[in-house]
């Protein structure tokens, strides 16, 4: 299958395969919490404390409504004000701050497990909302409110699950540091995930070599004796793990008709694991799981971060900045954001970060295009990115190569390989959300 | 903490695979250096000063140029590097004053007339050797064999008057290791004066002298991917398989007796596969296309290069080839929709 998936179009090399780790250290608790209430696409929670209030560790600060999920304190403490801060994704968001007081009501205490067998499929779904779980395959969305559509609306055929075991952008690794490191609870998060869902089979893609999880007949007895494939992306280009090219690889193997459709269940090792804690252990979503990379830090590593934590006090607890750090990037350095500030806090859907100094970090200087084809040749959906930036600075009309731009699947492979350093994907993504936006 | 407003917002990505363009042009200038290194040492002042006043020329075009599109692009170092590459493929007895003039002109009014730097489809700096040579023919060298010397002695090699060659001090020793070392278990032996040709063909053209330094620039350049492999590798497949098979047939050579190396090493093939042949712009942009553009190419090179040793075979290689591209990039275009609708309907099948 890898074979066979290497002679696809377009596709690139990376050539940077993150620090694999097998281990991981607990970061250290905030002494303010910045809690920001939205983690995802879409409505933002209502608030529900106030200030001097005091909340315990998992406690509800906002509750989801509709199409938005719970925001639980990650901390004890006291509210000591609200903030409008920088988010990861360089939105202005409103967020609780918490200071550290009191005891904890989780933390060091066993854990509760809960046979979840027995459970109805709407209670599995209702204690997903619950816990304030987000699908963190792509943009994040609340998974409840994806399962509950998802139960109403399946595609046109047996539904699937398909849970992604490794990371969209190669430059972190924090998916496959859980499906490696916690396999066992990513798969069982994933059974909780098929039968809420209601699915039919299962998909799990992985990057590595060989599976070495359960076999066979383990698979089908973790997942109730649902339909479950393995399936590796091993040595496929990237981008190789969005929507369009798991669908494309998993039909790929499939004779006869689709074995997977776009509008399937995906999910990612991140989101199973919080599946996991909040289905099995009663534990709503206070922690995240970081890859924390650079060289503009003294220590690098995997980290278990409380949700609310500043991205500072996550530096200062790998020793602080090596030298001074020319810039701060969250979720990978293909598809992820620059940092505005240190107080940009630790959310549900931070999976890296990594501090790059002056040394390092060569900011691209846009020049004219040279016509290299480098683009075209690595697009996975054969679009000439160029052209569609030809369009977009000089405001072509031509609508039908406008509309290609449809196609775009965002994976920024373009802007990798440009040797003008031109901000192609942009471009891209501006032309498609204004094609579309005439569309509808 | 106190927040820290150095950190400037820039957008993704925040890793690059490719050189960018102006260290691709400050490097391919820096690896053509050592070849301007060897004709300072050999005191080539008229080679050095022709190169001088094309880059001069260049670069005044740029900044012209630069002046009237009000952007700068003077700075990436792509003007230089044109004007580099125009020198090199100008004799080093050619007026100073007539190469700015030439390299000025040229450049000007290919990139301007074509809207800028790489909107042109044909190669500014070959157009400008081109008309150079137009110009100026008689202060280009030669042929290095003609065709009665060739049918005369059978092999090209044999036909070059001793004089045209000039034969470096290691050759014999060298071509004595190679044959003895490896050569000879193939079966074969190679004349002496073949390393000296690899060294320096002694050429008054810079561009067709110092094979050994091109194809060590060449390794730097494939290897960090500032130039693909496609476009060079299919142009010198094709060529040096056109010279084996037929270049010696029209003189009562046979076929399949083609001297390849003496093909390779004059007339500055190397130099334009590597430096010249994929300029941005002048050749087309997927793979397939590339390949079928350095065929035509390597074609159209064995048309007016033959055997070798052509003083601007290689240059006008270059024209006829970028002339094809906008034929080739028609293609690429029904190609590029037909893929898109090939995707749009697998999206529909699955769902989307």
């Amino acid at each position: 299958m890898a074979w066979f998936y290497n002679l696809k179009k377009g596709g690139l090399r990376t050539g940077s395969a993150a620090v694999q780790y097998t281990d991981f250290l607990n970061a250290y608790l905030p002494s303010v919490a910045l809690m920001p209430l939205l983690h995802h696409v879409g409505e933002s929670p209502r608030l529900v404390v106030r200030e001097g209030d005091r909340v315990d560790e998992g406690q509800l600060v906002g509750i989801g409504s509709g199409s938005s999920a719970h925001v639980h304190s990650s901390v004890p403490g006291i509210v000591r004000d609200f903030r409008h801060i920088r988010m990861p994704d360089g939105k202005k968001q409103l967020a609780v701050c918490i200071e550290l007081d009191g005891s904890f009501s989780l933390l060091g205490k066993r854990k509760e497990t809960v046979s979840w067998g027995f459970l109805p499929e709407p209670e599995l779904v209702r204690i997903i909302e619950e816990k304030g779980v987000i699908n963190t395959f792509s943009s994040p969305v609340p998974l409840a409110v994806q399962l509950r559509s998802f139960r109403i609306q399946h595609p046109p055929a047996p539904p699937v699950l398909l849970v992604r075991l490794f990371d969209e952008d190669p430059t972190y690794d924090t998916d496959g540091f859980l499906s490696r490191v916690y396999l066992s609870h990513v798969l069982e998060g994933a059974a909780v995930t098929a039968r809420a869902a209601d699915v039919m089979s299962i998909i799990l893609v992985h990057n590595s070599k060989e599976w070495s999880g359960p076999d066979e007949k383990e698979l089908s007895d973790i997942f109730s004796h649902r339909k479950v494939r393995v399936l590796s992306m091993y040595g496929a280009l990237y981008p190789n793990g969005n929507r369009r090219e798991l669908v494309n690889a998993v039909n790929a193997e499939e004779k006869k008709s689709p074995g997977i459709f776009w509008g399937d269940l995906m999910i990612d090792a991140v989101t199973a694991m919080n599946v996991y804690e909040a289905v099995v252990h009663n534990t709503p979503v206070m922690e995240q799981f970081v890859h924390v990379s650079g060289d503009g830090l003294v220590r690098q590593g995997m980290f278990k971060v409380r949700i609310g934590t500043s991205i500072g006090d996550l530096i200062a607890e790998c020793g602080g900045f090596s030298a001074r750090p020319e810039k701060i990037i969250i979720n990978g350095l293909v598809l992820g954001q620059a940092a505005y500030d240190l107080d940009t806090p630790v959310t549900k859907y931070t999976k890296s970060l990594c501090v790059f100094t002056k040394s390092s970090y060569k900011p691209g200087v846009e020049t004219t295009c040279t016509r290299c084809g480098e683009c075209a040749a690595v697009c996975p959906v054969g679009l000439y990115p160029a052209k569609l930036y030809q369009i977009y600075r000089t405001a072509g009309n031509s609508g039908a190569l406008r509309d290609q731009a449809l196609l775009c699947e965002e994976c920024a492979a373009c802007s990798c390989v440009c040797p003008s350093r031109i901000p192609l994907f942009q471009a891209a993504r501006y032309l498609k959300y204004a094609a579309d936006g005439e569309k509808k | 903490m106190k927040k820290r407003a150095f950190l400037l917002i820039t957008s993704a990505p925040y890793m690059y695979v490719k050189p960018s363009r102006t260290k691709i042009s400050v490097c391919m200038c820096l690896l053509i250096l050592p070849q301007l290194l060897l004709l300072v040492m050999e005191r080539n002042i008229g080679s050095l000063i022709v190169i001088g006043c094309t880059i001069a020329g260049s670069m005044l075009s740029e900044g012209v140029g630069d002046l009237l599109r009000r952007q700068m692009t003077l700075s990436d170092g792509t003007a230089f590097l044109s004007g580099l590459l125009v020198g090199m493929f100008l004799p080093s007895g050619f007026p100073p004053a007539a190469a700015f003039v030439i390299s000025f002109f040229s450049m000007f009014f290919v990139k301007q007339l074509f809207g800028g730097f790489a909107g042109n489809w044909i190669n500014p700096e070959m157009a400008a050797v081109a008309l150079a040579y137009l110009s100026g023919s008689v202060f280009f060298p030669d042929f290095m064999v003609t065709a009665a010397a060739v049918g005369n002695a059978g092999t090209p090699f044999a036909a070059v008057p001793p004089e045209m060659i000039s034969f470096a001090g290691f050759d014999h020793t060298v071509t004595s290791a190679v044959n003895g070392s490896f050569l000879h278990r193939l079966g074969i032996s190679l004349p002496e004066g073949y390393i000296s040709m690899f060294w320096d063909t002694g050429s008054p053209i810079p561009a067709f002298r110092f094979n050994f330094l091109t194809l060590a620039a060449s390794l730097v350049l494939l290897s960090s991917g500032m130039i693909g492999w496609i476009v060079p590798s299919c142009f010198l497949f094709m060529y040096t398989l056109l010279v084996r098979l037929f270049s010696l047939v029209p003189f009562g050579g046979g076929f399949a007796r083609g001297d390849m190396l003496f093909a390779l090493l004059t007339g500055g093939i190397l130099f334009c596969a590597f430096f010249v042949l994929q300029e941005g712009g002048t050749a087309p942009l997927s793979r397939p296309g590339k390949a079928i553009y350095g065929l035509v190419a390597g074609a159209a090179a064995f048309l007016l290069c033959g055997v070798g040793g052509s003083p601007v075979g290689a240059v006008f290689t270059v024209l006829v080839a970028n002339s094809v591209t906008p034929f080739i990039e028609l293609g690429e275009e029904r190609a590029y929709l037909w893929r898109q609708r090939s995707e749009s309907r697998q999206r529909v099948q699955y769902g989307k």
